[in-house]
């Protein structure tokens, strides 16, 4: 993997969501000469921050001041990679300088010991996270559409709930995965569920119904090549990380991408 | 009647939530059912009985004032029950067949419901969405 589809691919796993603060604590800061550090019993001061890691991974973090630059290391076998990254918002951070390191371990094993805060997120956190990392051509389109449904929603419902998180998670999460998707349509679905489409006419529809517990149902509308005028139709259920590779050799990247 | 079947040539009225808009266009999250969902809610157009379109749009908006938290961008589908009936059945994989009955209710006598939308497959929402003639403000 090169360096810069390592950062992408880093950069594209910490938007993913999933909290591990304050957890696997260590104390290997020496080597940072610019940056004031502080003790391990610090780390309480990060609960709120967003990681997630899909393999063995160590990750430094560090906020530099009180504002929103962050250092993240990122450490594998391979070697180091050192990157600035806007991601992080004061409301996520307590205040105060701080840094920490944390090491996330392989399988899920974390999940399994601390709950993710990602269970705690709310709808406005997953917004702002889509509003700074999610593709710049449609980043600030996509929140203002999703802050939209949100309210929406709130108004339609008696209960004044809005928009399934987990759904929305889940939705953002296959955008993460699937940079080269130009912005969808959005609607809600009766469950407040997140239901995107990509259209061109009415022979070129890719739709995807995110559940909550990250199973996905799709619909394909596309032209039957070998018979013009016809148009073939089918619809099937996956999961968020693997309906890219079902779908995508029904051609729909032909009118979903940019 | 309760249960009667709407014939083909009429038309019912789809109330959409503003959640199902996107700048203007109703989108298939319109025609889409809860789990405990028996049917698709809809207004048999021709059972309110108004000469023109703009007074049965203006009984519409009145009825859901009175039912429903309308959102400010709602809209109101109109479909006719046949192309529905048959672009469904014809384009679906599975050759759904939909029945759509009046299902009155005493405050609203033009209720009726789109019977067999499968919940757990949006192909046929998808078919529906196709085939919109109209479409409303929900209020006024």
């Amino acid at each position: 993997m090169t360096e810069e589809a390592r950062e992408q691919s880093f950069a594209r796993y910490l938007a993913a969501r999933n909290a591990v603060a304050a957890y696997g604590l260590s104390e290997k800061f020496g080597d940072e000469q610019n940056l004031e550090t502080a003790p391990t019993s610090t780390a309480s001061r990060v609960a709120n921050v967003i990681l997630i890691s899909p393999s063995s991974e160590c990750i430094r973090l560090v906020q530099v001041a009180a504002g929103k630059t962050y250092i993240l290391t990122y450490l594998r076998a391979s070697g180091r990679v050192d990157k600035t990254f806007d991601i992080l918002s004061d409301a996520l951070v307590t205040s105060g300088a701080l840094s920490t390191q944390f090491t996330i371990g392989q399988g899920g094993s974390m999940a399994t010991q601390q709950p993710s805060i990602a269970d705690e997120q709310s709808v406005e956190q997953v917004i702002w996270h889509v509003r700074t990392t999610l593709p710049l051509t449609y980043r600030v389109r996509l929140a203002s559409r999703l802050s939209e449904l949100q309210k929406a929603v709130q108004e339609e419902e008696s209960d004044g709930r809005g928009i399934s998180v987990r759904s929305l998670q889940h939705f953002v999460e296959f955008l993460e995965a699937n940079p080269s998707l130009r912005c969808p349509a959005i609607s809600v679905t009766p469950d407040r569920n997140i239901y995107a489409s990509w259209k061109s006419g009415s022979d070129r529809v890719f739709s995807i119904h995110f559940l909550p517990d990250g199973e996905i149902r799709f619909v394909i509308f596309r032209p039957n090549y070998k018979h013009p005028g016809q148009t073939i139709r089918l619809s099937g259920t996956a999961t968020v990380d693997v309906v890219m590779s079902i779908t995508a050799p029904q051609g729909v990247l032909n009118w979903a991408s940019e | 009647m309760k249960g009667q079947a709407i014939p083909d040539s009429d038309h019912v009225a789809r109330y959409c939530r503003a959640s199902t808009i996107e700048d203007g266009e109703i989108l298939p999250t319109a025609f889409m059912l809860r789990e405990a969902d028996e049917y698709l809610s809809v207004n048999w157009l021709e059972e309110l009985r108004r000469s023109d379109r703009a007074s049965q749009i203006r009984d519409l908006q009145e009825l859901y004032a009175r039912k429903l938290r309308v959102g400010a961008k709602a809209r109101i589908a109109i479909l006719n029950i046949g192309i529905v009936r048959s672009k469904v059945e014809r384009d679906s994989p599975d050759r759904w067949v939909l029945r759509v009955l009046h299902e009155p209710e005493p405050d609203d006598p033009s209720h009726s419901g789109i019977y067999d939308i499968p919940y757990d497959d949006e192909i046929v929402a998808e078919l529906i969405a196709q085939v919109v003639l109209e479409n409303h403000p929900a209020r006024e």
